[in-house]
């Protein structure tokens, strides 16, 4: 019996402690699978596999129980019908995504949307160790941004057109950190204060709080693992069309200094917030 | 400005708060007002915001001394939309 089991590895076929059997892991982008594609699931799992599915922690999916002599013809009929396979080792993973704006009425940038166009530029990129990434749609973190090698959270800085104030104190109430104090039956905002979450503008029943500008803040170093750590904030507020600058200065800041198998926040610990910081700042203050 | 009805939501919770809010507004003709009593928290937070993304609008809207709060909703007002 000839097999790489390293190349099985990265090409998404975890060994099983079972003889001779490999759990197949699949590419989900943001937590989303057609209809389609559950379809093909269904069928080569019930053609090769166990009678299930599991579903793993991070929105994503993989068939138990796939005997090596079938793994060809799994990952051609998965392929054929529109699934391919996930990845392991050094890659960059598959991408998380909450609901976002698409849905959510929370939420300030459109998450699945933004997790889709990650994966289809970033997915699988090697880098030294695993590499994971996830999208929330605000600063409620549903998607865990901050348990992510790299995660993204939709914030949004307020706007206020006065004429419209019905002068009802809510968002003074609710801002959770205090910006906002009524003045003369008016809000003022302090700018230093604020932190971006868009509750302000979520909550105000006239519309007078409205959108001055969105973007994401960007967390790093997250891990759970053996050694877990929520991530840090490496900026704070980044227009979303930085967001590809903003992965490949991370993954190159990982490949040059990273060794192999390390965790991203390590190697940020290990070198220096303040080295990390600059590279991202450099890769994403670049023009408009 | 005299609410044509008042709706006491307080004791609610979210999805019911939208519910029976939608179908006082149901009963009521296009500029009539209503009134209801919410709680504070997470109805305050996302039934006046609903109301206004649905196309009504919100008149006024008071804190209590109880911490509960008084909201009046135009049906369908057309004042304070995008303009
Ligand atoms: S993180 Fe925000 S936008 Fe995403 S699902 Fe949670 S509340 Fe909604
Ligand atoms: S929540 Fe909106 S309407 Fe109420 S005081 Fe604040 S800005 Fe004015
Ligand atoms: S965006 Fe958040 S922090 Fe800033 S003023 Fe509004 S509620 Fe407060």
């Amino acid at each position: 019996m000839e097999m790489n089991i390293a190349e099985l590895k990265k090409g998404g076929f975890l060994k099983q402690l079972q003889k001779d059997y490999f759990a197949v892991r699949l590419r989900v982008a943001g937590g989303n699978l057609t209809l389609e594609q559950v379809e093909t699931i269904h069928q080569v799992a019930k053609k090769y596999g166990k009678g299930y599915i599991h579903l793993t922690t991070r929105q994503g999916m993989e068939i138990p129980f796939i005997h090596f002599e079938h793994i060809d013809a799994v990952r051609e009929e998965l392929r054929a019908g529109g699934v391919e396979l996930g990845v392991c080792g050094g890659t960059v993973r598959g991408v998380m995504a909450c609901q976002g704006s698409y849905m959510c009425p929370h939420g300030h940038v459109d998450a699945k949307a933004l997790s889709r166009q990650i994966d289809e530029q970033f997915f699988a990129a090697p880098v030294p160790g695993k590499f994971k990434i996830s999208v929330a749609g605000c600063n409620r973190s549903c998607a865990k941004p901050q348990e992510n090698d790299l995660g993204f959270g939709g914030v949004l800085r307020p706007a206020l057109r006065e004429k419209d104030c019905i002068s009802c104190g809510l968002c003074a109430d609710l801002c959770p950190v205090a910006a906002i104090t009524m003045q003369d039956g008016y809000p003022l905002l302090s700018r230093e204060k604020c932190i971006a979450c868009g509750e302000c503008v979520t909550a105000c029943p006239s519309g007078a709080w409205r959108e001055g500008e969105a973007g994401v803040r960007v967390w790093a170093g997250g891990r759970i693992g053996r050694d877990p750590k929520l991530g840090e904030v490496a900026i704070s507020f980044m227009p979303i069309t930085k967001i590809p600058a903003a992965i490949e200065a991370s993954l190159a800041f990982f490949r040059e200094h990273g060794r192999s198998k390390e965790r991203f926040g390590k190697v940020i610990e290990r070198i220096g917030w303040e080295k990390y910081r600059e590279a991202m700042e450099r890769a994403t203050k670049k023009d408009a | 400005m005299q609410p044509k009805k008042m709706l006491d939501i307080v004791k609610d919770s979210c999805p019911i708060t939208f519910v029976k809010t939608k179908l006082a507004l149901e009963a009521l003709v296009t500029g009539d007002i209503l009134e209801i009593l919410l709680s504070g928290g997470e109805a305050v937070k996302n039934v006046p915001r609903s109301l206004r993304a649905e196309g009504h609008r919100v008149v006024a809207l008071e804190k209590q001394q109880n911490g509960t709060y008084r909201m009046l909703v135009e049906k369908e007002g057309s004042l304070g939309k995008d303009s």
